[in-house]
C-alpha cells in the first residue's frame, strides 16, 4: 500500500513539513534533555479506557519521573477547543486532535511548533507509518475497517468494499459512518473502493463516483451511524450484518464475548495526533511530556490496555505478539491497509473550500436527493 | 391614558427591581450570546458580508432540509396533539390526587436524559426488541417490524419527548373550562360530539395553540433523537448546524444557518405571542403550585369552577 | 318586561306558550341515585304542575344539585322514574329533553358573543337568518340588556352574565326551566333585584321553574311550593307558609325559621297524643296521626312569636337577655333547664322586658307542634 507520508515528503507539501523539514529546522541534541521540571502541564485525557491507558502509560509515571504534575481534563469539542484557543485561554496545553482536524489547526495558526529538542532522536525516527509534524506527534493510529456478523458469514466473509456493497452475496443491511464527518469516516474512501478504485489512486477523489457508488448501498443502508459505538452494537442486535467500524471499537466488543468478525484488507489507516496549543503557560511542560509519550516502552505500556496503535514502530519490540497482532500497524496489519490522506482532506480549492468541507456539501445535497 | 403616569409610579419600582437580576441575567446569557451570533453570521473572515447567508440561500440541500425539519415538526406536533388532547382531557376530568399523579407521570420522562431515553428506544423498537417480540409471539406479524431507523422511530422518540410540552398547557385550559359549559351546550340542544366540538374545543384552542407552538418550536431544533433514531434519509437543520460547529469548525455558515432558525422561531412564536404568555404561565402554577397553590386562577380542587 | 309576551305570541318553534301551557309537568316516583356507597338521592317523589315555581332547598350536600341534573338528563337514576307530561323521560338524553338550564357559574360559551351565546339553541333548532336575529333581540330586550349583543361575556358584570345565561335558557321557549343556585354567585343586593326579575319572567312566560337554592329566604319569597331535601330525602314538600305554619318534620321545623324546641312526655291515647312537659307545666293535645308514635319522649316545637311573657314576680321564668329591633323585642327566658326565645311586638308605652325580670310564660297550643324524638 502506499506510503502518503513519503508521497508528501516527496512532494514537499505544506502542510507538516514532515520530519526531514522538521530536523532541518530543529536538529535534535546528541544527548536529550532531562525531562526534569516543576508546575503542571494540562492534558486531554479522553476519558474511558483510553484515559485509562494514558494515565498508567504516561500522566503517573511521567509525574514520577519528572516532577511535573499532570492535570487531566476531560473531552471537548474541537470547536470549542478553537474557540478557547481564539480567546487566548486554551482548554489544554496539550491536546489531541484527530488528524484531519490538526492542519486546520495549524492553518489557523493556533498551535506552537513542537520542541523536538526534549525527543529522543530514536523515538522520532522510529515513528512509522506517520510521521511527526512541525506541529504534531502522531498520538495513536487506528483502522477504519470491514466488520461484520462473524456467525452469519462462518465461511466466506465480506474481505472487500465492494463485497460490503455486494447485498446479493453477503445479505443483510448495512451501516457506514454519515458523510457528514467527511475525512473521519472513510464512507467515501470505501464508495470509490467499492467501485473498484485501487487504493493507491484514490486521491484526489472522484466526487461524482463516490457518491453514485454511494447510490447504490444506500437502499442497504439501515443507517448512516454517527458515533464509534453504533456499528459494532448494531452488528451484536443483528440489525446489520457489515459495515465500516473502527478497530478499538470492535475489538472491545470481542473482548466483552461479541462474535464480530473483520479484516485488515482495504482498511483505512486513520491517526489522532498531540498538539500544544497556541497560548498555553505551559509549553516547555508541554513538549517534556510529549517526548516522555514518544518513548518506545511507554508506548507498549499504552497499547497493553487498548487497542490503538502507537505510532512509535520500535514500540513493537516491547509488545508480546498476541496483543501485536490485533494492533492495526502489526507488520501484518499494515501491509494490507494505506494511511488516510488528511493532506487531500484538508486543500483548499479554488473556490475557498477545504475538501471536508466540500464533502459535507455534496453530502448535504445527496441526502436531500438535489445532487 | 390615565394609567401611564401610575406605571413608573413609586408602587412599580420594587417590581421593576426585583426583575432587574432576572433582566440581566436574560441580557447577558442569552440576548448578548445571541447578537454575537447574528453578528457572526454576518461576517466572513472577519469582514462584514452577506456570504453565508447566499451561500446557504443558493443552496437547494438547506431549503429541501428547512422543508424537512418543518415538515417534521409539524407531524410530530400533529400526533403529539392528537394523543395529548384525549389525555389532557382524561385528567383534567380527574380528581385533584389523580390529576396530579398523571401530570407527574406525564413528567417523568423529563427526568432522564434525551440520550438515555432515546437508546431505551432503540431498544424497545428494535427488530428483536420486546415490541416486535410480542407482536411476533401473538402472530400480528409474521417478521419483525422495521421500526427503529426509520421515520416512524424518531416520529416515536419525538413525540415522547415532546409530550409533556403539549400535556402541560392543554391540562390548564382544560381544567379551567367550565364544565358546565358542555352541559349548557346539551340543554340548548347539541349532542354530546357536536357540545364538545362547538363549545369545549373552541374553549380551549388557547391551550391547543400555545401547546403546539411550544412543540413545534423545540422540535425545529431536535437533533439528537432523529440522528439517533433517524434512517438513512433522516437528516434536519440542527444536525446541519452542529456539524459546522462541531466538526467542520465553520461558525459563519453555523451563525447563518442558526439565524434562519431563530428567525423561523421567532416568527411563530410572535404570532402566538399572546396566548403563548398566558398559559405558560398557567402552566408554570400547574406544576410547581398545584395542587396547594392559592392562586385565584388554580383553587385547591383544581378546577375553577365548583358546581 | 312585557316583551315576552310579544315573544311568545310569535309562532317560532314548536316550544310552549301561554296558552298551550298544560305542558311542564314534571314527576318523579321514588327517585334514587347512588355514588357508590352514598345515597345522594333517596326514594324521593314529588310532582310539579305545570307553570309552577318549585324551590329545591336544602343545605350542602343534601342532593338538590343531583336531583335536578337527573330531571336534566346529565345523572342516570339508580331507580325509579321521572316523567314530563306523563311520559316517562329516564331514557331520553339530554339533548332532547329541551329544559333551558342556568347554571351558578353562568355558563356562557366564552367565544361567542352575548347575541351568539342566546343564538345557539335557535341554530340547533334550524332557525336561520333574520329570525335568529329578532329572537335575540328580544331576548336580550327580557333581561334588560339591549346592545350588548355584540360583547363577548367576560366583558359583563356577573349579574349580567347571570341574565344573558337567563335570555339563553328561555329564548327556545323550554317547557321547563331547570337553574341550579342560579344566584349564589351574586352579591345580596344583586340577588334580590334578580330574584324579582327572575319572578316577573317566570309570570310572562309560564314555564314550569326548579330553582335549586340553599338559601331558605329565597325559596320561600320566590317559589309557589318549596321541596326541602336533607340527606338525599325529601322532608317537604308544600307552600312556603306549610312549611312555616306546618313543618313535617323537625328538620323542616328547624330549617325553615327560628324555632323553639322544647322537651315533652308523649302519651297515646285513643285518635290523640298528649304531649306533656313538667317545667312549663304544659300539656298539648294533637291528632295522633300527625305524630307518628306511641309515647315516649317528644320536642314541641313552637315558633317565638307564639311565645308570650308576661310579667310576673311569682312565676318560675326569669329572663335572661333580650335584643330590642323596633318593632320587636326578641327575649330569651330560663325555665327549670329549658331555655326559649319569645318575639314580643313592641307597642308604644309598654315597657320592654328587662335581665333577671320574671316573667310567666304562655304558649299557644294551636301553632304547636309535636315531633317524636329520633329512636
Ligand atoms: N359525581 C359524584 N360522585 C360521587 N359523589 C357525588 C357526586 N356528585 C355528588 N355526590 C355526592 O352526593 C351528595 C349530594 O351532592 P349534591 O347533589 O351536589 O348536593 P347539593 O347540590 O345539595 O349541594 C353529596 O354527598 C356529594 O358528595
Ligand atoms: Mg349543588
Amino acid at each position: 500500500m502506499v506510503d502518503v507520508v513519503r508521497r508528501k515528503l516527496l512532494q514537499g507539501t505544506a502542510w507538516a513539513g514532515g520530519l526531514a523539514a522538521a530536523r532541518s529546522l530543529l536538529p535534535a541534541p546528541a544527548i536529550a534533555q532531562t525531562l526534569k521540571g516543576t508546575g503542571e502541564v494540562v492534558v486531554y485525557d479522553g476519558g474511558g479506557s483510553w484515559g485509562e491507558a494514558k494515565r498508567i502509560a504516561y500522566f503517573e509515571p511521567f509525574e514520577k519521573e519528572t516532577g511535573i504534575k499532570v492535570i487531566a481534563q476531560p473531552r471537548t469539542d474541537t470547536g470549542a477547543v478553537r474557540a478557547s484557543v481564539l480567546a487566548g485561554a486554551p482548554r489544554y496545553d496539550v491536546t489531541i486532535l484527530p488528524g484531519g482536524k490538526a492542519p486546520t489547526f495549524e492553518r489557523d495558526n493556533l498551535l506552537l511548533p513542537i520542541d523536538y529538542g526534549y525527543f529522543e532522536k530514536a523515538d522520532i525516527d522510529a515513528f512509522s507509518p506517520v510521521k511527526a509534524g512541525k506541529f504534531t506527534v502522531p498520538a495513536i493510529i487506528y483502522s477504519l475497517f470491514i466488520a461484520y456478523d462473524a456467525s452469519k458469514f462462518a465461511s466466506g466473509a465480506p474481505n472487500t468494499w465492494a463485497d460490503v456493497w455486494d447485498t446479493q452475496k453477503f445479505a443483510g443491511r448495512r451501516s457506514l459512518m454519515a458523510g457528514t464527518w467527511a475525512s473521519d469516516g472513510g464512507t467515501f474512501e470505501a464508495a470509490l473502493m467499492a467501485d473498484g478504485v485501487e487504493p493507491s489512486k484514490l486521491y484526489p477523489l472522484d466526487w461524482d463516483r463516490a457518491f453514485k457508488s454511494l447510490s447504490r448501498v444506500k437502499p442497504s443502508i439501515l443507517k448512516w451511524w454517527n458515533t464509534g459505538a453504533e456499528a459494532p452494537q448494531m452488528i451484536i442486535d443483528k440489525l446489520i450484518t457489515a459495515g465500516s467500524a473502527w478497530n478499538g471499537r470492535v475489538s472491545a466488543a470481542n473482548e466483552q464475548g461479541a462474535k464480530i468478525g473483520y479484516t485488515w484488507n482495504q482498511g483505512m489507516l486513520q491517526y489522532d495526533t498531540w498538539v500544544v496549543l497556541k497560548g498555553t503557560k505551559n509549553a516547555d511542560n508541554a513538549f517534556k511530556f510529549l517526548a516522555f509519550s514518544a518513548r518506545a516502552e511507554n508506548q507498549a505500556k499504552f497499547v497493553q490496555h487498548i487497542l490503538y496503535a502507537p505510532p512509535n514502530s520500535r514500540a513493537f519490540e516491547h509488545v508480546p505478539s498476541e496483543r501485536a497482532k490485533l494492533l492495526p500497524t502489526s507488520p501484518e496489519a499494515r501491509k494490507l491497509q494505506f494511511v488516510q490522506d488528511y493532506e487531500f482532506w484538508n486543500t483548499v480549492s479554488s473556490n475557498g473550500k477545504a475538501n471536508n468541507e466540500i464533502a459535507v456539501a455534496q453530502w448535504e445535497r445527496w441526502i436531500s436527493g438535489v445532487r | 391614558m390615565p394609567n401611564r403616569r401610575d406605571a413608573l409610579g413609586r408602587e412599580h419600582l420594587l417590581p421593576v427591581l426585583l426583575l432587574l437580576p432576572i433582566v440581566i441575567l436574560f441580557s447577558v446569557g442569552y440576548v448578548v450570546p445571541l447578537a454575537q451570533l447574528v453578528l457572526k453570521s454576518l461576517q466572513h473572515d472577519g469582514a462584514w458580508s452577506l456570504k453565508s447567508y447566499s451561500e446557504i440561500g443558493s443552496s437547494p440541500a438547506f431549503v429541501w432540509i428547512v422543508l424537512r425539519t418543518l415538515s417534521l415538526a409539524a407531524t410530530v406536533t400533529i400526533v403529539c396533539l392528537l394523543i395529548a388532547y384525549p389525555l389532557a382531557y382524561a385528567i383534567s376530568k380527574c380528581p385533584p390526587r389523580p390529576a396530579a399523579f398523571l401530570l407527574l407521570i406525564v413528567t417523568l420522562p423529563y427526568l432522564t436524559s434525551v440520550l438515555i431515553r432515546t437508546y431505551a428506544w432503540i431498544v424497545l423498537l428494535s427488530p428483536n426488541g420486546p415490541i416486535n417480540q410480542l407482536l411476533l409471539y401473538l402472530g400480528l406479524i409474521s417478521e419483525p417490524l422495521q421500526l427503529v431507523f426509520d421515520s416512524v422511530g424518531v416520529y416515536v422518540g419525538m413525540v415522547q419527548v415532546q409530550l409533556p410540552l403539549m400535556v402541560f398547557p392543554l391540562y390548564a385550559v382544560l381544567a379551567r373550562v367550565n364544565p358546565s359549559l358542555a352541559k349548557a351546550a346539551q340543554s340548548l340542544g347539541s349532542p354530546p360530539t357536536d357540545a364538545f366540538l362547538r363549545v369545549t374545543l373552541p374553549a380551549s384552542m388557547p391551550g391547543v395553540i400555545s401547546g403546539c407552538t411550544l412543540v413545534f418550536l423545540s422540535s425545529l431544533g431536535f437533533y439528537i433523537t432523529p440522528e439517533l433514531l433517524g434512517g438513512p434519509d433522516s437528516y434536519l437543520i440542527a444536525q446541519g448546524i452542529s456539524l459546522r460547529v462541531l466538526i467542520l469548525g465553520n461558525f459563519d455558515e453555523a451563525a447563518a444557518q442558526s439565524s434562519v432558525l431563530m428567525l423561523m422561531v421567532i416568527g411563530v412564536f410572535l404570532i402566538f405571542r399572546q396566548r403563548i404568555a398566558e398559559e405558560l404561565d398557567i402552566a408554570r402554577i400547574t406544576m410547581f403550585l398545584w395542587p396547594a397553590s392559592p392562586h385565584p386562577v388554580f383553587p385547591r380542587n383544581g378546577r375553577y369552577w365548583s358546581d | 318586561m312585557s316583551v315576552i309576551t310579544a315573544m311568545m305570541s310569535e309562532k317560532v318553534t314548536a316550544g310552549v306558550s301561554r296558552s298551550q301551557n298544560q305542558r311542564g309537568s314534571v314527576s318523579v316516583n321514588s327517585l334514587t341515585k347512588m355514588f357508590g356507597p352514598v345515597k345522594a338521592v333517596d326514594d324521593v317523589s314529588l310532582s310539579i304542575e305545570p307553570g309552577e315555581f318549585v324551590a329545591l332547598l336544602g343545605s350542602s350536600g343534601s342532593g338538590k344539585s343531583t336531583l335536578l341534573m337527573m330531571i336534566a338528563g346529565f345523572e342516570v337514576a339508580s331507580s325509579g322514574d321521572i316523567t314530563l307530561d306523563g311520559i316517562r323521560i329516564n331514557d331520553v338524553p339530554s339533548y332532547r329533553r329541551g329544559f333551558g338550564m342556568v347554571f351558578q357559574s353562568y355558563a356562557l360559551f366564552p367565544h361567542m358573543t352575548i347575541a351568539e351565546n342566546i343564538a345557539y339553541p335557535l341554530r340547533r333548532r334550524g332557525l336561520r337568518g333574520g329570525d335568529v336575529e329578532r329572537e335575540v333581540r328580544k331576548a336580550l330586550k327580557l333581561v334588560a340588556l339591549d346592545g350588548y349583543g355584540a360583547r363577548l361575556p367576560n366583558q359583563l358584570s356577573g349579574g349580567q352574565q347571570q341574565r344573558v345565561a337567563l335570555a339563553r335558557a328561555l329564548v327556545f321557549r323550554p317547557p321547563l326551566l331547570l337553574m341550579d343556585e342560579p344566584l349564589g354567585a351574586l352579591d345580596r343586593k344583586l340577588r334580590q333585584q334578580l330574584q324579582m326579575e327572575i319572578k316577573l319572567i317566570h309570570k310572562e312566560v309560564g314555564s314550569t321553574i326548579i330553582f335549586v337554592t340553599h338559601d331558605q329566604e329565597e325559596a320561600l319569597s320566590m317559589a309557589d311550593r318549596v321541596a326541602v331535601l336533607e340527606r338525599g330525602r325529601l322532608q317537604q314538600l308544600g307552600t312556603p307558609r306549610e312549611l312555616y305554619e306546618k313543618p313535617a318534620t323537625a328538620f323542616v321545623a328547624d330549617f325553615i325559621g327560628e324555632m323553639n324546641f322544647l322537651p315533652v312526655e308523649l302519651r297515646q291515647s285513643g285518635g290523640e297524643v298528649c304531649a306533656r312537659s313538667t317545667d312549663l307545666g304544659l300539656e298539648v293535645v294533637q291528632e295522633a296521626s300527625q305524630v307518628l308514635t306511641s309515647g315516649g319522649r317528644g320536642l314541641l316545637a313552637v315558633r317565638p312569636e307564639y311565645v308570650g311573657l308576661t310579667p310576673d314576680e311569682r312565676a318560675s321564668a326569669t329572663v335572661l337577655e333580650s335584643a330590642y329591633t323596633g318593632t320587636n323585642q326578641s327575649v330569651l327566658v330560663q325555665v327549670g333547664s329549658i331555655r326559649l326565645i319569645a318575639r314580643i311586638s313592641v307597642s308604644p308605652g309598654r315597657p320592654l322586658f328587662q335581665s333577671g325580670q320574671r316573667v310567666r310564660i304562655e304558649i299557644d297550643a294551636a301553632h304547636t307542634r309535636v315531633f317524636p324524638t329520633a329512636s
